[in-house]
């Protein structure tokens, strides 16, 4: 997944990352070392990480990481036209 | 306390049974009916515990892991992990928030923080070359119980 994501870095150069959790079921802390390894990528382009719509049990382990001081964390609730 | 059930498992020290180990746990906690909170902690402590034994303690070699659970009468779970791998020096220094031995590999030195927060009760032996065992407790709620989700 690592690979994958940064691959894609790679390609496109965004101003933003976004780590959408909403379908993620569990996350222990490796999960945590790829996000502040993509956190790390993002900051050597000058870019941005968002994670979005992590579930309550994985934000308490992003928490326990301060994860909220190089990431924003969004909630958000899904727009109409993405359940069409 | 009595033990009402317990089970042990052993299994190679390979990432794909960082799975199995969370699936055998939920399985086996089920009997005592926990709440979502409470199986998910456990879940997520025993698999970072595992993820030691199988990416730190096996970092240079093969070997198997061993999970020990035991129910107790009192609604205390029991948790033993145990490898016999390379073992730590420092076992204090290990614990730190943050600290690993394997930075190159984008660890974020934080299994024992959450163990500790997700559980009750942590307890880490360790002897270098010989393995590491883990212990951990954590009392589920009484059944019946109102339990209003902490904000």
């Amino acid at each position: 997944m690592r690979l994958e994501i940064d691959q894609q870095i790679e390609l496109t150069q965004p101003q933003t990352l976004i780590l959408d959790f909403s379908h993620v079921t569990f996350m222990d802390s490796s999960g945590i070392g790829l996000i502040m390894g993509r956190h790390r990528v993002m900051d050597a382009i000058g870019g941005e990480l968002v994670i979005r719509n992590p579930p309550p049990h994985i934000c308490r382990v992003m928490r326990i990481s301060g994860m909220e001081r190089i990431a924003q964390i969004q909630n958000q609730k899904p727009e109409k036209k993405d359940l069409l | 306390m009595n033990v009402i059930n317990t089970v042990k498992l052993t299994f190679p020290g390979i990432s794909e049974n960082e799975r199995t180990a969370r699936a055998v746990v939920s399985a086996f906690l089920v009997q005592l009916d926990p709440t979502v909170e409470e199986l998910v902690d456990i879940r997520t402590a025993v698999s970072e515990a595992v993820t030691n034994a199988i990416v730190h303690g096996y970092r240079d070699t093969t070997g198997d892991v061993e999970l020990h659970i035991k129910l107790l009468s009192n609604r205390e779970i029991y948790l033993r992990i145990k490898d016999k791998g390379c073992g730590m020096e420092n076992v204090k220094q290990a614990m730190q928030p943050f600290y690993t031995t394997a930075p190159e590999e984008e660890r974020a030195g934080l299994g024992f923080a959450v163990m500790e927060s997700f559980m009750d009760k942590l307890h880490v032996k360790s002897r270098l070359g010989h393995g590491t065992t883990v212990i951990m407790r954590k009392k589920l709620k009484d059944l019946g119980k109102d339990s209003c989700p902490e904000n």
